[in-house]
């Protein structure tokens, strides 16, 4: 099938020192939605705007349903922006400014307005369509930009941090919002965020873009279970890391023997376990490890508790209440082990995370 | 709405009210005695209003060609707002745009015609317009411009400053083209500015009267030119007084028309 946004080889830098992006290779299947992940600086507003057509790449290829759009103008290539900023024209009410598309498309005012209604109802803000911009809250001015970008029917839908701007509950109502949306019109989404519990939310699949490359491509649990390498477990929260050496699919460290694997190499090597996949139980109840207690922080209903064992502490979230000085067994699932290559990540590595994309995710 | 004023005269405090009132007093003062000679067909010392009302003074005054001149002015007015305010609002987006220390530069430059005494450099241009026989109402529209250039700049600049491009950026993606972009994104969030920057122009060449009479060479009798001459010339109060009504009234006008556009395209 072919993608509904496909990027390959997309290369772009600013003038100053370095590239911004370099051999970017993305794809986003028809009515599917994936995330760009990365922290800020990390180039990932750029991508959106070489797809919006807002800046011209150095290098590579940009397809919007199939469509190469290097000489097509920013207005041509039916790809709608949504920013942080809401940017809703201040002139205009909120009916023309959801009409603007289609009247700009040429389509009659009050046909044009109808179609607004109608997106309006479909992110719930029809009561607001004689409003003025400026009078409406955060959330709703973001609801408007939504359904003003809806409606100029782009073949892909740019999101850059629409949410990060707003209160943590009405995040969640947003995300709810985008959810129901996609269930509706299918739009063809990439979603740029810093937020790895937006991406994980919204998208189908998340990539982590790093210093201008994609290190990893993958569904949101592979990607949090599975991490490419340290940096990328410690960008998704991972808590625990522990060094050794892997001989003969066993990882050898303070912690002892843990199986991982006959297929992971030889020598040193990480292995980095996500902490809400440990768990707590009795040391009489035949643990992975035994440890003692050094701290608890608690994180809500449940808590973060460092066990120290042989040297080493891990972190458990859990909704056990234990006290420091107690004494715990830590169970390390299998599933749950995973070891990455010390220090840097080496080159196959990143080429295999990259390969990694979930073809035929079924979408 | 009152409530709002009332709260925010209230909010300055007894200072900030008696010092607008004080302001409002200093500006509107030398207005009053102007309304009183315009109304008046007989004011005689020591009275202190006048003892006959009448519009003896403005009959006066149309018959000495108010109108045309202020025909005449609104002409000259419109045309170099017409060609001070886009040419300005250019200025303004490169300036916006660049750095400080060109910009400082520019600046400098901008501001020479508000710096130089405009006699001395009228008297010069007017031999130069004689030799080279450039028709005198089209060298008093290009000097007009030039003055009232450094006011459009720096209204217009101001104003792309704060402009978030953004805005266009959303438009395009949207599908608009930058014709569109210009006509229905662009020009209304600056209007405001353009309305302000048109007003300075308008008034530039709407109360000049040395650049005007030097460069004109007689053949252009705007209003302040013959709100001069009445005054010089006829010594009637009430004429030059409604001559002079007649030349200040216009500009308040536009003032709150263009504070009402200002205001309806500038709610965000």
């Amino acid at each position: 099938m072919t993608p509904g946004l496909e990027l390959s080889g997309v290369a772009h830098s600013y003038p100053g020192p370095g590239p911004v992006l370099q051999d970017l290779d993305l794809a986003v299947p028809v009515g599917g939605c994936v995330a760009l992940l990365g922290p800020s600086g990390s180039g990932k507003s750029t991508v959106l705007r070489l797809v919006a057509g807002l800046e011209a790449p150095v290098g590579g290829r940009i397809l919007i349903a199939g469509r190469d759009v290097a000489r097509v103008p920013p207005q041509r290539r039916r790809a709608a922006l949504v920013f942080q900023q809401p940017r809703l024209f201040p002139h205009l009410d909120v009916l023309d400014n959801v009409a603007f598309a289609p009247t700009v498309a040429g389509v009659r005012r009050r046909a044009a307005r109808e179609l607004a209604g109608r997106y309006l109802g479909l992110v719930g803000t029809e009561h607001l369509a004689g409003r003025r911009p400026g009078t409406l809250s955060g959330g709703q001015q973001q609801r408007v930009a939504l359904a003003r970008a809806l409606a100029s029917e782009p073949d892909v839908l740019l999101l850059d941090e629409p949410f990060s701007a707003l209160d943590p509950s009405l995040r969640t109502e947003m995300h709810e919002l985008l959810v129901q949306l996609r269930s509706v019109v299918e739009p063809t989404i990439l979603l740029v965020t810093h937020d790895r519990h937006e991406a994980a939310v919204l998208a189908d699949t998340v990539a982590i873009l790093r210093q201008g490359r994609i290190v990893q491509h993958d569904l949101p649990e592979v990607l949090h279970a599975r991490p490419v390498d340290l940096e990328a477990h410690r960008f998704l929260g991972g808590l625990n890391a522990v060094t050794g050496q892997v001989e003969a699919g066993v990882h050898v460290s303070s912690l002892g023997r843990l199986e991982v694997g006959a297929g992971v190499p030889e020598g040193p090597g990480t292995l980095v376990l996500r902490q809400e996949s440990l768990s707590l139980c009795a040391a009489e109840a035949s643990p992975t490890v035994t440890g003692s207690v050094v701290g608890v922080r608690t994180t809500g209903a449940r808590a973060e508790v460092r066990v120290e064992v042989g040297g080493v502490v891990l972190v458990v979230e859990t909704a056990d209440r234990l006290r420091p000085g107690d004494v715990t067994g830590v169970v390390v699932p299998r599933a749950a082990r995973h070891v990455v290559a010390s220090g840097r990540p080496a080159p196959e590595q990143v080429e295999r995370g990259v390969a990694r994309q979930p073809a035929g995710e079924g979408v | 709405m009152s409530g709002h004023r009332a709260a925010a005269s209230r909010a300055r405090g007894p200072v900030g009210a008696t010092g607008s009132a004080l302001a409002l007093v200093w500006l509107l003062a030398p207005v009053v005695p102007l309304l009183l000679w315009a109304a008046a067909d007989r004011w005689q010392f020591p009275s202190l209003l006048p003892q006959d009302w009448g519009l003896t003074g403005w009959r006066a005054s149309i018959d000495q060609g108010v109108l045309a001149a202020g025909a005449r002015s609104t002409g000259l007015g419109v045309a170099v707002a017409a060609v001070a305010t886009p040419a300005g609002a250019l200025a303004g987006w490169a300036l916006a745009r660049t750095g400080l220390r060109e910009n400082r530069a520019v600046s400098l430059a901008l501001l020479a015609p508000i710096a130089l005494p405009p006699f001395a450099v009228v008297t010069g241009l007017s031999t130069v317009v004689l030799r080279t026989g450039i028709p005198p109402a089209v060298s008093v529209l290009l000097v007009l411009t030039a003055a009232a250039l450094p006011y459009t700049t720096y209204v217009m600049r101001s104003a792309y400053v704060g402009y978030d491009a953004g805005y266009e950026d959303a438009a395009l993606s949207l599908g608009a083209s930058r014709r569109d972009v210009l006509t229905r994104v662009h020009l209304p969030l600056v209007a405001p500015a353009l309305t302000a920057a048109a007003f300075l122009a308008f008034l530039v060449a709407w109360s000049d009267y040395v650049v005007t009479l030097l460069l004109g060479a007689g053949s252009l009798v705007s209003l302040p030119l013959l709100v001069g001459a009445l005054a010089s010339a006829s010594g009637n109060d009430s004429t030059v007084a409604a001559a002079s009504v007649a030349a200040v009234v216009p500009p308040v006008v536009l003032l709150v028309v263009s504070g009402a556009i200002a205001r309806r395209t500038g709610r965000r």
